[in-house]
């Protein structure tokens, strides 16, 4: 909203400079987001909040100015006579709670004429164009008291003149003042005569029935529209007005029959004419509110100790009414109901900087921190340590990404309203994020990848916690599998195994679930081409992911193992075996043939190439040799070495290379 | 026999006198006196002599061992002095190991969150699917409150949504449990924004507050100032400024100092020399009532802040979709 300095000091003396009079007004929340010269006059651009409706005009930014300078207001002077004559305005308010209060006046004999060069150059300073002396006087009340107001064409109306103010019924058209006609529903509050509507309640008046050249008499709306009515039928036309602007703010309840005196007033000297008529239909609760204050409650919620004088001092000086602790709110305060806010006024305007600044002394809660808090940094760690970077994607992907990930619609998350197509269920999996960053990236010129991300994935009725990881351009699967083997050592989660289950998205026999003590706890393997190729992607892509809750289920406590201290002496394997045989079934016969002087069977080595006849591989240990009390003999080890060979032969055809 | 010895002793002279660098003097020791070297067996040699010769040969050997100890000893201890190795261009880059690293989200979290662990602050996470109750009802925005319109949400049907803020993380804490209550919470939260330079659907906040008798505004300034200067360094002006949120009151905007131009005014700071970096206020009654709290017996506060916001201050990152591109050139800087 824009205030122009010399129109403020219309009901205001500022001695202060402009910079200094905006530092003050932000400092007590009424924010100046930018001063700006404009000719001799200044113009302060103000960002309200929701809650100050009553700041949303040159008067309601004077009374801040008169509480944080102890100065006067000076008011306009304005007529306190109405001409109450029934029956010429009848008012029916069919929506109560819409229209709590609606007041119609009628002038007649007005000459339409451009307005003064005052009125212009006060209109033309907010950026307002002006139009005719009784439309720009009614937007000129609008800006000097904040209640909006709407003049009629009297003579547009169908007599007698009935005012209605209901709801629209559906598929009810109005033409609005913008030149636009507008469908309207049952959300929309309007304004109608006896035939059709005129206007949309605190929003819009009506093209047909506006003040034109040739209008002589006219109809001067001035009403309390509630708040919630007036935004959400702007939103439904999507049309938002200075008018809606301060509906949806709260107006002065009390202030709508002041701005339509204004209004009268200033029509009568500037267009001529006679006040015929005037109808104020109220049903709002005339008793001002009151709320109790208790001064010690003031200090016990700030940390301060202020006397009760200056509390006084400051809600008077913003137009409360003292009697006691009972406090009476101005009816322009909409937003202060309770105790605490009057805590927050006297708080803004004795300056936020006035409190002091104190550490809390006192109980610290005990507590312990769930397991997956102090894990995820370890996790990362691990990851950081193995060389993959921490990605983060957004939460959701399309519809199609999900489904080429073989899911199910049923186990799908729509978002009822996305941004795009792209981005419009919940993730099920970190997956396709890890393949677009791969794309990305190999599109960018960085064809090694090795990412990683830990974050929530979603499934019907649950939120849960995965790490996802993915390795391309360097490396191969095991690679991928060492980091998670690695991950699993250093949580003490037992040593993960991978299933032979196809999974849809995964080349079939290069990956499965990742089983931790026969508990499926995610999947790690090569991705599908076909799959790739959706996402764009023609090299080689390697996928792990990991529900976090399941494998960290599996973690145990760490204990120390003595350090041994007798010599391990190692032997190597070196073996040829069909292609069908694991190595594990190799390693498993290596620990039961060697019994518990084995210590530890490392592989080292898988080749195939000219030595090895076709459907075979060739694979290479390292055994490692210990006793717990004794050094190892030369001749055990040879003995032990033999066994397990012969073993190997007898059990799997495998060949032992010397 | 003797002839033989001598030659030894020659040859491992000759050798020494070539032998400059610490490793060629370790081979020659291995040579001459390693298990295997040329000494050492022509010493085990001497024990199936005859006895008679075995003093004068023993003797003569044992001699030139421990002259050619010695003197391999005081090469090693001259090679380590002198420098005798070939000089290294230095100029050369070195072999890096090939680090991964974390988001620089990710590090802005944990500097955030480790500040206030030390503050007796625990972490706890909220879910990002909320319903309408704990995203904005429970938070004093019942249907149709005008705050509702400042965050535009994402829906997944009437009465789910994506939270479009970290404070219902207060509500499920303090449903659960009772004062003294520090908590600080990090997490995704989601707004049906348009994406620009300034502008993503999803982004990260943390949440923080602190319940119990006798917070007061004062500690709210106290706790916060002490957070702000952890993070941004110890002089960061900080400003306390009123605003308006519905679940506190009295609510205040926290402004530091513009990091770039030091508060004398420039285009990130729109000229003000501050800029906004916190919401926080005194938990508001309401919110209190909510989750079955006395509101006169206990107070708190309550902060959020977000945290690309942040990330972009602190490293001058102007546009904020870099964070989700997840370029390997960007992350690498971090
Ligand atoms: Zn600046």
């Amino acid at each position: 909203m824009k205030v122009p300095l010399s129109w403020l000091r219309e009901y205001i003396d500022i001695k202060l400079p402009p910079k200094e009079l905006a530092h003050r007004l932000t400092m007590a929340g009424v924010e100046v987001s930018h001063i700006q010269k404009s000719g001799k006059d200044t113009i302060l651009e103000l960002d309200l909040t929701t809650n100050r409706g009553d700041c949303a005009s040159i008067i309601g930014v004077a009374r801040e100015v008169s509480a944080l300078t102890n100065k006067p207001l000076k008011f306009p002077r304005i007529s306190e006579k109405d001409k109450r004559q029934k029956g010429i305005i009848k008012v029916e308010i069919r929506d109560k709670k819409g229209c709590p209060r609606y007041s119609g006046r009628v002038i007649k004999g007005v000459g339409v004429q451009p307005s003064p060069p005052w009125l212009k150059e006060h209109l033309e300073s907010i950026g307002i164009k002006p139009i005719n002396n009784i439309v720009d006087i009614t937007n000129y009340v609008l800006f000097e008291s904040g209640q909006p107001l709407h003049a009629f064409d009297l003579d547009k109306l169908v007599s007698p003149l009935r005012i209605i103010v209901r709801r629209a019924d559906d598929g009810e058209r109005i033409t609005t003042l913008d030149g636009r006609e507008r469908s309207l529903d049952r959300d929309i509050l309007i304004i109608a005569d006896g035939k059709r509507p005129i206007a949309l309640a605190g929003i819009m008046g009506g093209e047909d029935t506006q003040v034109t050249d040739k209008t002589r008499n006219i109809l001067l709306e001035s009403a309390y529209f509630d708040p919630i009515v007036v935004r959400r039928g702007a939103k439904r036309v999507n049309l938002f007005t200075e008018s809606s602007y301060r509906f949806e703010r709260d107006v002065d309840p009390e202030g709508v029959i002041t701005a339509s005196r204004r209004a009268r007033d200033l029509i009568l000297k500037l267009a001529g004419g006679e006040e015929v008529a005037f109808i104020d239909r109220n049903l709002l609760p005339r008793k001002p509110k009151r709320i109790t204050l208790r001064k010690e409650r003031v200090n016990w919620v700030l940390g301060i100790d202020l006397p009760w004088d200056q509390m006084a001092r400051i809600l008077k000086r913003l137009g409360f009414a003292i009697r006691g602790r009972m406090i009476g709110v101005p009816s322009y305060r909409r937003d202060v109901t309770r105790e605490i806010d009057l805590i927050e006024e006297i708080a803004r305007i004795h300056g936020y900087h006035r409190i002091p600044s104190l550490l809390p002394e006192g109980r610290i809660a005990s507590y312990s921190q769930e397991p997956l808090e102090t894990l995820a940094p370890r996790i990362r760690e691990i990851l950081v340590a193995g060389g993959y970077r921490e990605v983060i994607n957004y939460g959701f992907i399309s519809l199609e990404e999900g489904e080429r990930m073989g899911l199910s619609p049923r186990q799908i998350i729509k978002l009822t309203n996305p941004l795009t197509e792209r981005q419009n269920i919940m993730r099920p999996s970190l997956i396709p994020g890890l393949l677009k960053n791969l794309i990305h990236n190999l599109n960018q010129g960085n064809p090694k990848v090795k990412i990683f991300e830990l974050g929530r994935v979603f499934s019907l009725g649950k939120e849960e916690m995965a790490l996802g990881a993915l390795l391309a351009g360097e490396g191969d699967l095991y690679d991928l599998k060492g980091i998670l083997e690695a991950l699993c050592e250093e949580l003490a989660i037992p040593s993960p195994r991978i299933s032979s289950s196809p999974l849809t998205f995964l080349l079939p026999g290069r990956g499965g679930e990742v089983l931790i003590a026969n508990r499926k706890v995610g999947l790690l393997g090569e991705m599908d081409p076909k799959v790739l190729s959706y996402f764009g992607i023609e090299v080689g892509s390697f996928v792990l992911e990991l529900n976090l809750e399941g494998f960290l289920l599996g973690k145990r406590e760490k204990r120390f193992r003595e350090l041994p201290r007798y010599p391990a002496i190692s032997r190597d394997i070196a073996l040829i075996i069909p292609e069908e045989i694991t190595s594990q079934e190799i390693v498993q016969t290596i620990y039961s043939l060697g019994g518990r002087l084995v210590e530890e069977v490392r592989f080292f080595d898988l080749y195939r190439g000219a030595q090895i006849p076709p459907g075979h591989k060739g694979l290479a240990y390292s055994i490692s040799y210990r006793a717990k009390n004794r050094t190892l003999k030369d001749e055990e080890i040879k003995k032990l070495q033999q066994r397990i060979s012969s073993g190997l032969e007898r059990g799997f055809g495998a060949r032992i290379r010397k | 026999m003797e002839e033989d010895l001598k030659r030894i002793g020659k040859e491992a002279k000759e050798d020494l006198d070539k032998a400059k660098t610490l490793e060629e003097l370790e081979t020659l020791r291995i040579k001459y006196l390693g298990r295997k070297g040329s000494l050492t067996l022509f010493i085990r040699k001497i024990g199936d002599l005859p006895r008679e010769k075995r003093p004068s040969l023993g003797k003569l050997a044992n001699e030139i061992k421990k002259n050619l100890s010695q003197e391999i000893e005081e090469r090693r201890a001259k090679a380590k002095e002198r420098h005798l190795l070939p000089p290294l261009d230095l100029t050369l880059p070195g072999k890096r190991p090939s680090l991964g690293g974390l988001h620089p989200i990710t590090q802005i979290l944990n500097e955030v969150t480790g500040i206030f662990l030390r503050l007796g602050f625990r972490v706890v996470q909220g879910p990002e699917i909320e319903t309408d109750y704990y995203n904005f009802e429970a938070l004093n925005m019942p249907p149709g409150h005008p705050a509702r319109g400042m965050l535009d949400t994402f829906y997944l049907s009437k009465n789910t949504l994506l939270r479009s803020h970290t404070s219902p993380v207060q509500i499920h804490v303090m449903e659960k449990e009772k004062p003294p209550i520090r908590v600080i919470s990090p997490g995704k939260v989601y707004r049906y924004e348009a994406v620009d330079a300034s502008h993503l659907p999803m982004f990260h906040q943390v949440e923080g507050f602190m319940v119990d008798e006798g917070i007061s505004f004062s500690h709210l300034k106290g706790i916060l100032e002490v957070f702000l200067n952890g993070l941004f360094g110890p002089k960061t002006p900080v400003r306390f400024r009123p605003s308006f949120f519905p679940y506190t009151e009295p609510s205040a905007e926290v402004d530091i100092g513009c990091l770039i131009c030091k508060g004398k005014g420039c285009s990130v700071c729109r000229q003000t020399g501050w800029l906004e970096i916190l919401g926080s206020g005194m938990i508001d009654p309401s919110v209190f009532k909510a989750v079955g709290y006395d509101s006169e017996k206990y107070t708190g506060f309550a902060f959020g802040m977000g945290i690309e916001r942040i990330a972009m201050l602190k490293y001058n990152i102007s546009d904020m979709r870099l964070f989700f591109e997840n370029d390997l050139r960007f992350l690498r800087q971090f």
